[in-house]
């Protein structure tokens, strides 16, 4: 393990966040908010961590620990920093809430310890959107194409960008980094300007908007986005949740040929789609035959929620929590689905999901005939069995950790529905659950045990697992 | 540049590990996800998996935007077809690694290969074959390497306590005729100065006219030994690429092959003539002493495999030969060579990325850190009428000590550089530049 290049790298990457911090301390200055001083002292901290850290002369080359080391230490630190403005502003009452409350930005979960958002300083709330929408893309991938001397730093892209086969789309890591960044903003700065053309102030827009893109579901309002009462915001954020969703190296695709096909003939795209339309139309009959809402509404709240939660959003157009029991299984088994490789969704991914769905009925047609040879493919290529074996052992994985979650939450006394949901929701980035932390509801009432838990779960989603793991296994460290 | 490298083999990988270093976009094609998934890891490039020959995988990565096509998989007929479809998806330039001596010799029947869409044959038994003939041709030389069309040769020398200039300065050597350049010490290049001490086990690089290195008695003012036989170990490619280049120079030296294998001896005695074939095998010592090895021979190992190489060789400089050319598949070896008192080493696989990385970069940059230690290399370059160091002699232009103007030619005349000396536009300079004088060196030579 090589630490000094290793502190080093994290280092930098904290004076980036350190000079992020600056565009809310500028949002507090402007409107002379009680949470000026909060940033200032933040922004100094985290300078200094990060100049100490930087100070660090590295040595060596990147590889894959050196990348897992980096990635998960450097999540830790950069939330740690992070945790800072809410808890030295008092916005929070414990540390521990300001940590859950920043890991939830970071890793787009949008589970929230606020029972009292529209009160909150304004500067202080865009820090907490601004983290979802630098998590979203993510920092590391950021600082990737902002600092030079990451460019041997292919693990630590491959630790951060979500999905089994994270790939460049130019040959240069930077570039790599900079086109995925820059096709990001560039649907952000689109939203803005269609949420603030729909009636939202800008400040809302901006909020909603690093909500969306980065699939987080840190709203402005206490009701989120049902506040709005707004047919055409709603639609407006569908549609980019629905984006932000897929694949983003496709977009680049997509740009380059100057055709849609890229998009449309990716198998993950449509299985994605498909699984939306079905689950929509299946919720919609529920809440049609179940509640007696006309139609068009159902299909509204139906349409809202199910894009919501399979992207790992979390936004609510409606208190869900209240639906028929059958509409509510569907948004809690989509809590597992997620969004495309390479989107900034979370949870398991649609086509790990595809892929173990074909291993499986592989695997029944072997059961029947032995001598039958088939290769599990996508976007018809086979796959080789390595990638197959560690989507199983991620899945696996991703089980155990979520059960484990369930387990210690129920430990803490919450109720078997609240724990189920709630872990799964963290695990997956997703924000609400059910029931104790349905989308009414808030986080602050756990048990401070509980909360650190569901901080790890949350960190353990969003980097997928392995990196997480790696990190706290004894093997890592040793020389 | 763009340029898609075809293969991630050794060669394939040293290739794009050089290229992206350099600030070239790098796109790897190869069959295996596994070498892909190790390249993927260290390297900047991006890694495509897939048939590099197939114009679906091309078009995968864009091929008419590609600058430069390398393909240097293991196989021939693949290479060739790798780079014939991507010279008609337009590529400029296409490289292409070709062993079988079927395709590559002259034959009325065969195209010329540009015909083909190949503008570039590498065969890298060939030059290790060229490599070894020039070191023979200079003995006690480490390294060979000819600038400007072969009129200069910058020779590596190894420094050995019996030489007449061990332990000498610089200064007092008197060289008219050539120019230190370098002087690698521990692995490390100096820039020699007029009171730098060579020392023993010292590595230095010289510069001067190909003619003048003939005889390095001027140079080492020792006597150099009179080398009567040449003695090859293994009857392989190389091998027989070597006798041909040894006939056509009608060399007066005695040749003799040692090859294990019958076969494989009575088919090389039916190809060549004028040399004498011991059918054993040159690993055992009373093989080597029956020959009679010692100091007036020349033993160069090529027996294929590192192992047997190293170990003959070890054999051989036992017997009292002095050089000793010895083949290395690994270039992790290398410094092994010096180890057991080999001359030179000659590694194919960096021959092929050393003629790869001349042809990309259009100008003869010599990297030594491919040849040997790592901080530091040979350029030659051509200053245009505004470049910075037309203005003013040598001496005035206060050139940072990390660079050493080696020799500049002037009208086909070779000038050994002095203080005084004038570099005129269009003149060819070579230069030795530490890595971190490179940025002045570029500079020195700028346009604008």
């Amino acid at each position: 393990m090589r630490l000094r290049l290793v502190f080093h790298t994290i280092g930098k990457i904290l004076l980036l966040l350190a000079f992020i911090m600056f565009i809310p301390l500028q949002v507090a200055i402007f409107n002379r908010g009680t949470d000026v001083f909060a940033f200032g002292r933040s922004i100094a901290l985290t300078l200094l961590v990060g100049a100490l850290l930087s100070l660090i002369k590295p040595e060596g080359e990147f590889r894959r620990r050196e990348g897992f080391a980096v990635v998960g230490l450097g999540w830790i630190l950069l939330t740690a920093c992070g945790a800072l403005p809410y808890y030295l502003s008092g916005t929070t009452p414990t540390y521990t809430d300001a940590f859950f409350e920043t890991m939830s930005g970071f890793t787009t979960t949008g589970a929230t310890i606020l029972p009292e958002i529209e009160s909150v300083a304004r500067g202080i709330l865009l820090w907490r959107s601004l983290t979802h929408w630098l998590g979203g893309m993510g920092i590391i991938v950021l600082s990737l194409a902002v600092f030079s001397f990451l460019r041997q730093g292919a693990s630590l892209f491959q630790a951060e960008v979500p999905g089994p086969f994270p790939d460049k789309i130019v040959p240069r890591l930077k570039k790599t980094a900079a086109t995925l960044w820059l096709i990001y903003i560039a649907f952000t700065l689109t939203e803005v300007i269609a949420l603030s053309w729909a009636g939202m102030s800008l400040y809302e827009s901006v909020i909603h908007t690093f909500g969306t893109m980065a699939t987080g579901g840190f709203s402005s309002r206490n009701l989120s986005v049902e506040s709005f009462h707004s047919v055409l915001i709603e639609g407006i954020i569908i549609t980019f949740m629905f984006l932000a969703g897929i694949n983003f190296s496709l977009y680049y695709r997509a740009l380059k040929k100057k055709s849609l096909k890229p998009l449309i003939t990716n198998d993950e795209t449509r299985v994605y789609t498909g699984i939306i339309l079905l689950a929509t139309l299946l919720i919609t009959i529920s809440l049609v035959t179940k509640m007696d809402l006309p139609l068009g509404e159902s299909l509204r709240r139906a349409g809202f929620q199910v894009v919501s939660i399979i992207t790992t959003t979390g936004f609510s157009s409606d208190n869900f929590d209240t639906w028929p029991v059958f509409a509510r299984g569907i948004l809690f088994t989509l809590m597992f689905f997620g969004g495309c490789t390479g989107s900034t969704g979370g949870a398991i991914k649609i086509a790990r999901i595809v892929v173990l769905v074909k291993y499986a009925r592989r695997q029944v047609q072997r059961a029947i005939n032995p001598r039958l040879i088939i290769q599990t493919k996508l976007d018809s290529a086979p796959l080789p069995d390595e990638v197959i074996h560690e989507i199983s052992a991620f899945f696996f994985m991703y089980i155990a950790l979520f059960t484990f979650g369930a387990l210690f939450l129920m430990a803490t006394g919450e109720e078997l529905v609240t724990s189920l949901t709630a872990a799964a929701s963290t695990i997956g980035n997703i924000g609400p659950g059910f029931v104790g932390v349905g989308p009414l509801k808030n986080y602050s009432g756990l048990h401070i045990a509980a909360k650190w838990v569901l901080s790890f779960l949350m960190l353990a989603g969003r980097l997928e697992i392995l990196p997480i793991f790696a990190l706290f296994s004894p093997r890592f460290w040793r020389k | 540049m763009r340029i898609v490298v075809v293969g991630a083999g050794r060669v394939g990988y040293n290739i794009s590990q050089a290229l992206s270093g350099e600030d070239h976009d790098v796109i790897l094609i190869d069959k295996d996800p596994q070498v892909l998934k190790a390249a993927a890891n260290k390297l900047d490039v991006m890694t495509v998996m897939g048939n590099g020959a197939s114009a679906r995988t091309l078009e995968e990565v864009d091929i008419k935007s590609v600058d430069i096509m390398v393909a240097v998989t293991e196989n021939d007929e693949l290479n060739m077809i790798a780079c014939m479809t991507a010279k008609q998806c337009g590529v400029p330039m296409t490289v292409a690694r070709i062993r079988n001596s079927d395709y590559t010799s002259s034959h009325p029947y065969l195209l010329s290969y540009s015909s083909y869409g190949i503008d570039l044959i590498i065969n890298p038994e060939h030059l290790a074959a060229q490599e070894i003939f020039r070191l023979i041709e200079v003995p006690m030389a480490t390294e060979m390497e000819y600038f400007h069309d072969g009129k200069l040769s910058l020779i590596g020398l190894k420094i050995e306590k019996e030489l007449a200039i061990a332990e000498q300065r610089i200064s007092d050597l008197n060289l008219e005729r050539f120019t230190i350049v370098a002087v690698i010490r521990d692995g490390k290049a100096l820039i020699p100065r007029g009171n730098t001490k060579l020392l023993p086990k010292d590595k230095i690089f010289v510069l001067g006219e190909t003619r003048g290195f003939q005889n390095l008695n001027d140079l080492i003012k020792t006597k150099t030994p009179v080398f009567k036989r040449i003695i090859i170990a293994g009857g392989g490619l190389i091998t027989r690429y070597l006798l041909r280049l040894l006939r056509q120079k009608k060399n007066s030296l005695e040749i003799k092959i040692i090859e294990p294998q019958n076969e494989l001896c009575k088919t090389l005695a039916g190809e060549v003539e004028g040399c004498s074939i011991i059918c054993a095998d040159p690993t055992k010592r009373d093989v080597l002493e029956e020959e009679n090895l010692g100091a007036g021979d020349i033993f160069i190992s090529l027996l294929g495999s590192e192992n047997l190489n190293l170990v003959a060789s070890l054999l051989a400089r036992k017997l009292g030969v002095e050089e000793i050319i010895c083949e290395l598949g690994r270039e992790d070896y290398i410094p092994l060579g010096d180890t057991i008192g080999v001359t030179a080493t000659i590694t194919p696989r960096l021959l092929t990325t050393n003629t790869v990385l001349k042809l990309v970069r259009k100008s003869n940059i010599l990297n030594i850190n491919l040849l040997q230690s790592g901080d530091a290399e040979i350029i030659e370059l051509l200053p245009e009428e505004n470049s910075p160091v037309t203005k003013g002699n040598l001496r005035d232009l206060n050139i940072s000590p990390g660079i050493v103007i080696g020799a500049v030619i002037h009208d086909d005349k070779i000038i050994v550089p002095r203080g005084d000396t004038i570099i005129n536009p269009y003149d060819h300079v070579i230069i030795f530049a530490l890595k971190s004088a490179i940025p002045e060196v570029e500079k020195l030579f700028d346009t604008k």
